[in-house]
């Protein structure tokens, strides 16, 4: 299946966690930008598993995602991408 | 006294008179009622990640101030009252902290910025 081999080549593995290698990079509700590339096109969390980011760091990164999402600087879901898929 | 940071979003059809003065009002609102403001940051107008009232894009105001949790609670009362307001949010940055030591910070780290400025202006 086409759409498969795609989810599977969208994440790329790090098994560092990135905020704890850069202490510059902070954690920020009201920075979409940092925490859209911890989100996947639908605008879901990418689990701690693929992203390779500690448990500390993802628990702050949910939280603000989440806080992100409540002020619609990040979507929740996208209706586009459903439009095509079904 | 507690430390927050409130989001609203703004109609972005408003004019910027009409903007200044949903600011003020709540400025004003927000010091009646035993709080403190810090810093009033504008972010002006942005996409909505998703519709808000049937709205695509909305006027950020970001305000950092200090208050009690009854102040937080009377402001968010109001900001629903208010067509104007789309969202908001508020979010507890600190418990217990000084507002006027808060203050003070915010208007040396001003000052650094005008300094640096004035020196880079030199530098040319």
């Amino acid at each position: 299946m086409a759409y498969n081999e795609r989810s599977k080549g969208v994440f790329i593995k790090h098994k560092i966690c990135r905020f704890c290698a850069d202490p510059n990079l902070k954690i920020d509700y009201k920075d979409s930008k940092i925490l859209a590339v911890f989100t996947t096109e639908r605008g879901k969390i990418i689990p701690r598993r693929i992203s390779g980011n500690c448990a500390r760091h993802q628990r702050m990164l949910a939280l603000a995602i989440k806080r992100a999402r409540n002020i619609a600087l990040l979507p929740f879901t996208t209706a586009k991408v459903k439009m095509k898929e079904y | 006294m507690r430390h927050y940071e409130m989001i609203y979003i703004v109609n972005p059809n408003l004019d910027a008179e009409a903007l200044s003065e949903v600011v003020t009002k709540f400025s004003d609102l927000t010091k009646r009622l035993k709080g403190y403001i810090i810093k009033v940051n504008e972010w002006g107008k942005r996409r909505l990640a998703y519709e808000v009232k049937r709205f695509d894009k909305g006027y950020y105001i970001v305000v950092d101030f200090c208050g009690l949790p009854e102040t937080v609670k009377e402001l968010e009362r109001n900001l629903t009252l208010d067509d104007r307001v789309l969202k908001y949010l508020t979010v507890k940055l600190d418990e217990d902290v000084d507002p006027e030591d808060l203050m003070r910070r915010e208007q040396e780290k001003e000052e650094k910025v005008e300094e640096s400025y004035e020196q880079a202006l030199e530098g040319e």
